[in-house]
């Protein structure tokens, strides 16, 4: 029942979301084009990029046309489309049913808070993270097709798992926010503001270490499309993140009055 | 098998450390209706709200049904049928959707027979909920209460926004539940609603009860009114009526007030040359008067 009630009231939300990630992508593959063609006079035109991109773009670093999607695709798209779909997503939970007033009526049902809360979190998360991978998994074919280039797939996968992570994470945040809140405004407001902060503060060296983008950052998906390995650490870190902010979501849900 | 709906022992609730329930102590016995009175904000929902699980105890115990509420409130709650006060509704929903979503939850919910009953009432089931009005949404709300063949119903003004027709079926339906055997836990503001309705009756008010019995008993002690005339001289002065009768002059007549066996009083005034007597029995929005007017006092 209420799995069914979560996928119904999310079925549009999820249809744009994927619709942006395949417009993310395809707006991409049919850039690279061009963009290989100015690859000389971009570098010259910023001589101090950062070593890993001058490799990216001079094709030191391994596969060109692998770095520049995953770039554009994970770091650039699904770091900043997923966060916002998983902020959107949270808002749809409880901090809604408190705001319309619907909130007890779906607590009087026989249903305990815990399966409540982790019915949204889990058909939310399969939400977010099914259509990366879909997309991922259509990127080959996308690109043979749009632009005649190769890509493997496998890099895909592993920089979507990672970027699926990362996604969770937040909104693993924005789920615990959806608990402790009673306006969505609110909830919008400073979820969303941190991630934009938070992008904003990864693009200063100074302030980069501040940012949650560390965790999901330019040379891990540099890495994952040279073929090298998954960066582990930061998986287990947004993982561990997402496990503690779940469980005190739980937490805090079971012991408030409504 | 316990004999009560529920059972609640010095059960209490703060909120910053103001009492909202204030140690009660309660029960309800199974196919009782119960009455529910107080002013706004004496912790008459608060009260529903933790039978329910929304609400969670600062401490004493409670029992619903004959299981634990801290333990068993999911199982609690498959045998409630709840109708809350202001009824919340998912908007973009047409009301078959919200009967389904509220009944489909519920292992002994009939989702015919709760599309029947709002029929019944006149509710297009295919139309949008943000189109239906307040009562319309009430009619919604107990629709869903009352088709899950629940052993303890909890309403919590549940006739609020209804028209007069509307609430005299309300009570046909809630008699019906409770000749299947449902407990009744019937809050609300219509005095007239309650005493026609309940069979006992519990005045709350700041958290604490401060009355609960039968209507029967509670007129029992109430004082009787009468209004009369005499002609055998002041009756306000008068030293000859029995103890405890209190008399009052109103325009060409007097308001008498007394507890107990009238026939003493009547005798009294027959003697003195009684020529009007227009008796005033006692209503429950006296007693709420008297109960709350008291209890401010205090």
């Amino acid at each position: 029942m209420m799995l069914r009630r979560i996928l119904r009231d999310d079925r549009w939300k999820i249809a744009a979301y994927t619709a942006v990630l395949v417009g993310n992508l395809v707006a991409t593959v049919l850039a690279y084009p061009t963009f290989k063609s100015n690859i000389t006079a971009i570098v010259n035109l910023i001589p101090n990029f950062a070593g890993f991109l001058k490799a990216v773009l001079t094709g030191a670093g391994g596969d060109k046309f692998a770095v520049f999607v995953a770039l554009n695709h994970f770091f650039k798209g699904a770091n900043v489309i997923g966060p916002a779909a998983a902020i959107i997503l949270a808002l749809g939970t409880i901090v809604r049913e408190v705001e319309i007033g619907t909130i007890g009526m779906l607590l009087s049902r026989p249903i305990s808070r815990t399966r409540i809360l982790l019915s949204f979190a889990v058909v939310h998360l399969l939400e977010l993270t099914v259509p990366l991978f879909v997309v991922a998994a259509a990127t080959p074919w996308l690109c043979e097709r749009l632009i005649d280039e190769a890509v493997p797939l496998q890099p895909l996968l592993f920089a979507s798992l990672h970027a699926s992570m990362f996604i969770a994470m937040v909104y693993a945040l924005s789920l615990l926010l959806a608990v402790v809140l009673v306006e969505q405004l609110r909830l919008a407001a400073i979820a969303g503001g941190l991630c934009i902060v938070s992008f904003m503060l990864y693009f200063v060296n100074q302030t980069l270490p501040w940012s949650i983008y560390v965790l999901s950052s330019v040379p891990m998906y540099v890495d994952l499309a040279s073929g090298k390995a998954m960066p582990w650490g930061a998986f287990a870190i947004c993982a561990g993140a997402t496990v503690a902010l779940l469980t005190t979501a739980v937490v805090v849900f079971r012991r408030k009055d409504y | 098998m316990t004999d009560f709906a529920f059972e609640t022992r010095s059960l209490r609730k703060t909120y910053g450390g103001q009492p909202a329930l204030d140690g009660i102590d309660l029960t309800l016995g199974r196919g009782e209706v119960l009455g529910f009175v107080g002013p706004n904000g004496a912790g008459k929902s608060t009260f529903i709200k933790t039978l329910l699980g929304l609400v969670l105890p600062t401490s004493g115990t409670a029992t619903v049904l004959g299981l634990w509420l801290r333990e068993d409130s999911a199982a609690i709650r498959a045998r409630i049928g709840y109708v809350p006060g202001d009824l919340g509704v998912y908007r973009n929903w047409t009301a078959d959707d919200f009967l389904a979503f509220c009944i489909g939850f519920h292992p002994r919910g009939d989702l015919s027979r709760a599309r029947a009953m709002a029929r019944s009432m006149a509710l297009p089931l295919g139309d949008r909920v943000r189109t239906y009005s307040t009562g319309m949404r009430q009619k919604l709300a107990i629709a869903q209460a009352l088709c899950v063949h629940a052993d303890l119903l909890l309403l919590d003004e549940p006739t609020r926004g209804l028209d007069p027709t509307s609430q005299l079926e309300f009570r046909d339906l809630v008699n019906a539940a409770r000749r299947e055997g449902s407990a009744v836990l019937l809050s609300s503001h219509i005095l007239a609603e309650i005493e026609s309705m309940c069979d006992r009756l519990v005045f709350i008010d700041r958290g604490r009860l401060i009355e609960a019995s039968t209507i029967e008993a509670l007129r029992a002690r109430w004082r009787d009114r009468l209004y009369v005339e005499t002609s055998g001289g002041d009756l306000a002065t008068a030293t000859d009526l029995p103890p405890g009768t209190a008399v009052e002059r109103d325009g060409a007549g007097y308001r008498v007030s007394f507890v107990g066996d009238p026939k003493p009083v009547l005798e009294a005034l027959v003697a003195r040359g009684l020529v009007a007597i227009e008796y005033n029995r006692p209503t429950l929005e006296d007693l709420y008067r008297e109960l709350y007017t008291r209890e401010r006092e205090r």
